[in-house]
């Protein structure tokens, strides 16, 4: 067994072989091309700020001049990302299409590549991140077969659709301020939060709050979208006390505190309490707002929210690989019967989307390679 | 102080943060040159922030993270296998094999390990810069701790 000092000794070593300066040590590219790209990236992050100053964010239209009007996914439809693609399948992972081969992958000679596919509620939309430097990064939204609609700039992670699937709320500064964007790709609000709402519970934007009126960050605090000043939850007048999470239908919030999770109506009133923590929070609600789901080391768990008797899924875990376990609920299907997980082994290794039905029925591996999918559902997780 | 005084003095310290972070000199150069350069966009800004280095020491760990998520997997066998050639002697045997197990680590698991035991930061600390709760900083720490089969010390645990 080893000590905390071997550790110490670990990270010491490391930090003798650390370059002291970035002109110093160049490894593997002429320094003339790392100087070009500092000042090209430099240049690029100024041309931004200014655009920032004198104008509205400004949207690139990439192949299309108007709103698209191609129908919605089927429900189910299954979208996930996968060595940087974004692919939609059947519910079961079958008959994948990479919807994102085609898409100009402007400025990133090749090297670009997508993640974190999210459907709009209605599902004629999907939203993913691109990504081609550390720093050039961005919000596609395409219609379910890849065709481009808008591109929003966006800073870190997560991105968050409204509930009338018109909106998409990303970071336009990490922790800071946050933008929302109409599909059409024109900014609608740009929102300053209080120092005490920095990030520190999701890597994205929050969720929106069910009338689409507002953004629910960390599940505590409420951004309205008309400017006013953000502020706690309250339900029926109360804090919570706790991260809430709505039900898909907007009138039910489980609130989760250390030791118990607490379904109450939207009005603030009581339903259920589940006694038996949640270590991971409630991570999905299923269509009709009777089950949740959440996960333990040993179990995919599911709350039977009238009763609040919380039933664990030990076949969700049992199934996987060796060293395998789950690492987050993606959501339930449309039908409520069967839930998908993500799981692996935490380096990338044996990542693998799974799914299992809600009585521990039939687990099975839905896409292996990723741990980034969800079904287009209304208990989806976006 | 000005963006030219602020990389002379931080540069240096930054690029050792990001080298024990991700492990890799020409990553850690690549990590500090995109923060300092998105810096550079926001000078005005970002000089009246009370702590600028924590600031762009959560920028590095940020994008770490998604680095690594977009690219971990291509790049994993590299990472291993490059510090371990170091050293040869049995005395640091088992320390390239901990530093290679660290690169193994998923990203906020390493991130929590380098913040706490390198940065010195607390868990509050840790988890505004990660974005995550107090207890997630010690879910991770704790899972980290495992991986690598460090034994805690308890009492110096039981005080954060």
């Amino acid at each position: 067994m080893r000590t905390l000092n071997d550790l110490h000794e670990a990270f010491a070593a490391l930090d003798a072989a650390a370059p002291t300066e970035l002109s110093e040590r160049v490894t593997g590219r002429s320094r003339s091309r790392r100087v070009g790209r500092v000042i090209a990236i430099t240049a690029v992050a100024a041309a931004v700020a200014v655009i920032a100053v004198i104008m509205p964010w400004t949207v690139e239209r990439l192949s299309r001049s108007d709103a698209p009007q191609s129908g919605a996914a089927r429900s189910g439809a299954l979208a996930y990302e996968l060595d940087g693609d974004i692919y939609v399948a059947d519910l079961d992972g079958s008959n994948p299409v990479d919807i994102s081969a085609a898409i100009p992958d402007a400025g990133c000679e090749g090297a670009g590549g997508y993640q974190m596919p999210s459907w709009s509620p209605d599902g004629r939309y999907l939203a993913f991140r691109h990504q081609c430097t550390l720093s050039v990064d961005n919000v596609v939204i395409t219609d379910p077969h890849g065709d481009v609609v808008a591109q929003i700039p966006a800073d870190k992670w997560g991105f968050a659709w409204s509930p009338d699937s018109t909106r998409v709320a990303v970071w336009e500064t990490f922790g800071e301020t946050i933008a929302v964007y109409g599909v059409d790709g024109k900014r609608q609000a740009s929102l300053n939060l209080p120092r005490r709402m920095f990030p520190h519970a999701d890597d994205g934007p929050g969720v929106w709050m069910p009338d689409g009126s507002a953004l629910l960050l960390y599940g505590r605090f409420v951004v309205p979208l008309d400017g006013s000043a953000p502020h706690d939850l309250a339900l029926g007048g109360q804090n919570p006390g706790g991260s809430a999470s709505y039900s898909p239908d907007g009138t039910r919030v489980a609130v989760v505190t250390d030791n118990s999770v607490t379904v109450v109506a939207a009005d603030g009133s009581p339903v259920s309490e589940v006694v038996a923590p949640l270590p991971e929070g409630v991570q999905a609600w299923s269509p009709d707002g009777d089950r949740l789901a959440s996960y333990s080391n040993h179990a995919l768990l599911v709350v039977d929210v009238a009763s609040g008797a919380v039933t664990p899924l030990t076949e969700a875990v049992a199934a996987l690989p060796v060293g395998s376990r789950i690492l987050g609920i993606r959501g339930f299907s449309p039908q409520g019967d069967r839930i998908l997980y993500e799981t692996g082994d935490g380096n990338g290794l044996t990542s693998a989307l799974w799914s299992i039905g809600v009585d521990g029925s039939d687990p099975r591996i839905v896409v292996a390679g990723t741990t980034q999918g969800e079904w287009l559902s209304p208990a989806s997780t976006s | 102080m000005g963006y030219t005084t602020f990389v002379e003095q931080r540069q240096g310290p930054l690029l050792r943060f990001a080298m024990v972070l991700c492990g890799d000199s020409a990553l850690a150069e690549d990590l500090v040159q995109e923060a300092l350069a998105r810096c550079y966009a926001q000078w005005e800004r970002l000089s009246a922030v009370d702590n600028l280095n924590g600031y762009v020491r959560r920028m590095i760990v940020n994008d770490f993270i998604t680095w690594r998520r977009r690219f971990g997997r291509l790049h994993l066998v590299e990472s291993l296998v490059e510090p371990a050639v170091a050293d040869t002697s049995d005395a640091y045997a088992d320390r390239d094999a901990l530093v290679a197990e660290l690169a193994k680590l998923p990203p906020k698991q390493r991130a929590v390990l380098v913040l706490r035991y390198y940065e010195g930061l607390t868990d509050a600390e840790i988890a505004e810069a990660l974005g995550c709760r107090g207890g997630t900083v010690r879910a991770y720490a704790t899972r980290a701790l495992a991986a690598l089969r460090i034994e805690l010390n308890l009492s110096t645990e039981a005080v954060r």
